[in-house]
C-alpha cells in the first residue's frame, strides 16, 4: 500500500492516511474484501507511532469503510465509490466558494482567476 | 483487551523543597510511552523510583509483578539505557556483560557480544576509553540481550550520530511490535517525541499534567491566528467553552496580527474562529502552558527598523 506522510503538513497525520486509504478505494487499487496492513507494520513502515495508526483505521471502521475481524486484522468492506467521489467533489466545491470569496475581497476579477488556474494546472 | 504491562499507582517523593506527587498512570503492553517536562520537572527522580522499584506508600507493578512483594523478579524485567553509563568505568564490554548478565535470567551473551559488532564496538575496549556515543551503544547491546519487558532510555540520543539517532527508533519500534514489551524514553526534544512515542507523561513542577495518548493531548489544543483583539476573543470565549492560555502579539508592517493557543477541541471552537485555527503542535502546547494566561509580545517591525 503506497502511502505518503508528510510530518510538515497542517493536516494531522492520521487524516492523511484517511485519506490515502479512501484515494485508493476510489481508484480501485483497494478493493472489497481485501486485508489491509496490521496496524503495527504500517506504523512501522511510515516511521510513525502505533496509536496514530490506529486513529486512521478506526476512522475508516467509523464511517463504515473497513471492518476487523478479532486476531486477524482489518479488511475493505463494500464501498460506495459513488457517494465517496460525490463527498470529494462536494469538499472541492466547499473550498471553491470560499476561494472565490477571498478573490472578491482582493479584488481579483474572474478572468484573472482563470487564468491563474490555467496556468498553475499544469 | 489491550494487557497492562506497567501500572503505577500513588507514586510520589519529597526532595528537599521538590515534591514529585501523585503519579498514576498505566501503560500497556506494545507502546512507547514518552516522559516530557522541562528541567527540574521531576523525570528523572521519577525514573529513579521506575527504575529501583522502591517507593514507600505507592504499588508498582510490571508485568503484575509487585515491586514492593519481589523487588527483585520486578527489577529483572526491567532494561535501560542512560545517560551516564551505570558499568564500572574500568570494565570492558566483555565484562559488563559477563558480570552484569547473570543479574538477568535469560541473558542471552551471544546476542549481547554480535550486538556490540554491530555497533562497531570492540568488547574488549574499557568504557572509560569510549566515547559518550559508545557508552549508550554499549548499554544499548547490554539491554537488548535481556529479555526485559520494559525499556527504559533516558536522553539517549544527545551524544548520538543522527544516522544511529533513527537506527534507534527503528530499534525500539522492533521491541513493541510483538505487544509483549513497552519503552519508556525520556527526552526533552518534544518534536522528536511527537511523530515517535503513543502515550505521553508530562510532567510539570514535580505534578502529572497529562498522561494519555499524543494524539489526545493534541485533540484539546487549537492555535489560532487571527486579527481579532484579546478581548475580542474573550468575548467568544464566554459563549463557547474555550480556554484562551497564550496569546502572541505581533506588531507588524501593516497592522496587529494575534496568535493564541487555545484548550478547545475543534469541532467546539466559535464559528468565528473555524478557519482560522490549526492543530497545535507538541511543542507549542508545551512551550506556553503555564499557569494562566500568557502574553507575548513580540515586535517584529523594530526588526525592520534595525535592519534599515
Amino acid at each position: 500500500m503506497n502511502i505518503k506522510i508528510q510530518t510538515k503538513s497542517g493536516e494531522p497525520i492520521y487524516a492523511q492516511i484517511v485519506r490515502q486509504i479512501k484515494d485508493l478505494m476510489i481508484n480501485n487499487t483497494l478493493t472489497k474484501g481485501e486485508s489491509l496492513p496490521s496496524i503495527r507494520s504500517l506504523a512501522m513502515e511510515l516511521k510513525i507511532s502505533v496509536i496514530t495508526t490506529k486513529r486512521a483505521y478506526e476512522e475508516l471502521e467509523k464511517e463504515g469503510l473497513i471492518y476487523s475481524v478479532p486476531g486477524k486484522g482489518f479488511y475493505v468492506d463494500s464501498v460506495d465509490v459513488q457517494y465517496m467521489e460525490e463527498k470529494k467533489v462536494q469538499g472541492v466545491e466547499e473550498e471553491l466558494v470560499q476561494l472565490i470569496e477571498k478573490c472578491k475581497k482582493a479584488g481579483i476579477s474572474l478572468e484573472e482567476v482563470k487564468d491563474m488556474v490555467e496556468i498553475l494546472w499544469e | 483487551m489491550e494487557q497492562i504491562l506497567l501500572e503505577c499507582k500513588n507514586v510520589g517523593k519529597r526532595q528537599g523543597d521538590f515534591e514529585l506527587k501523585d503519579i498514576n498512570f498505566q501503560l500497556p503492553a506494545g507502546y512507547i510511552m514518552g516522559v516530557i517536562g522541562r528541567n527540574g520537572a521531576g523525570k528523572s527522580t521519577l525514573l529513579n523510583i521506575l527504575l529501583q522499584g522502591r517507593n514507600k506508600g505507592a504499588d508498582i507493578r510490571l508485568n503484575g509483578v509487585s515491586a514492593e512483594a519481589d523487588v527483585v523478579g520486578y527489577r529483572e524485567q526491567i532494561g535501560f539505557v542512560l545517560n551516564e553509563t551505570p558499568f564500572p568505568l574500568v570494565f570492558h564490554g566483555k565484562n559488563c556483560g559477563k558480570v552484569y548478565g547473570s543479574y538477568y535470567k535469560d541473558f542471552d551473551y551471544d546476542k549481547y557480544l554480535r550486538l556490540l559488532e554491530n555497533y562497531g564496538i570492540d568488547k574488549k575496549k574499557r568504557l572509560k576509553a569510549m566515547s559518550k556515543g559508545e557508552q549508550i551503544k554499549q548499554q544499548l547491546a547490554f539491554a537488548l540481550a535481556t529479555n526485559a519487558k520494559l525499556f527504559v532510555m533516558d536522553e539517549p540520543v544527545g551524544n548520538l550520530d543522527p544516522i544511529f539517532q533513527r537506527e534507534l527508533q527503528d530499534i525500539l519500534r522492533e521491541i513493541i511490535q510483538e505487544e509483549k514489551a513497552s519503552v519508556i524514553y525520556v527526552s526533552h526534544l518534544v518534536e522528536e517525541m511527537e511523530l515517535f512515542t503513543d502515550y505521553l507523561l508530562w510532567l510539570d513542577k514535580g505534578e502529572q499534567k497529562y498522561f494519555g495518548t499524543v494524539e489526545g493531548l493534541r485533540d484539546e489544543y487549537q492555535m489560532i491566528e487571527t486579527d481579532l483583539e484579546l478581548s475580542k476573543l474573550q468575548n467568544l470565549q464566554s459563549r463557547d467553552k474555550m480556554e484562551i492560555t497564550s496569546c502572541i502579539r505581533s506588531k507588524r508592517i501593516g497592522g496587529a496580527h494575534q496568535e493564541y493557543l487555545v484548550k478547545c477541541r475543534a469541532e467546539d471552537l466559535p464559528k468565528e474562529l473555524k478557519d482560522s485555527a490549526r492543530r497545535a503542535e507538541l511543542k507549542e502546547i508545551m512551550d506556553i502552558t503555564g499557569f494562566g494566561l500568557t502574553i507575548m509580545e513580540e515586535n517584529v517591525s523594530d526588526i525592520g527598523r534595525g535592519v534599515r
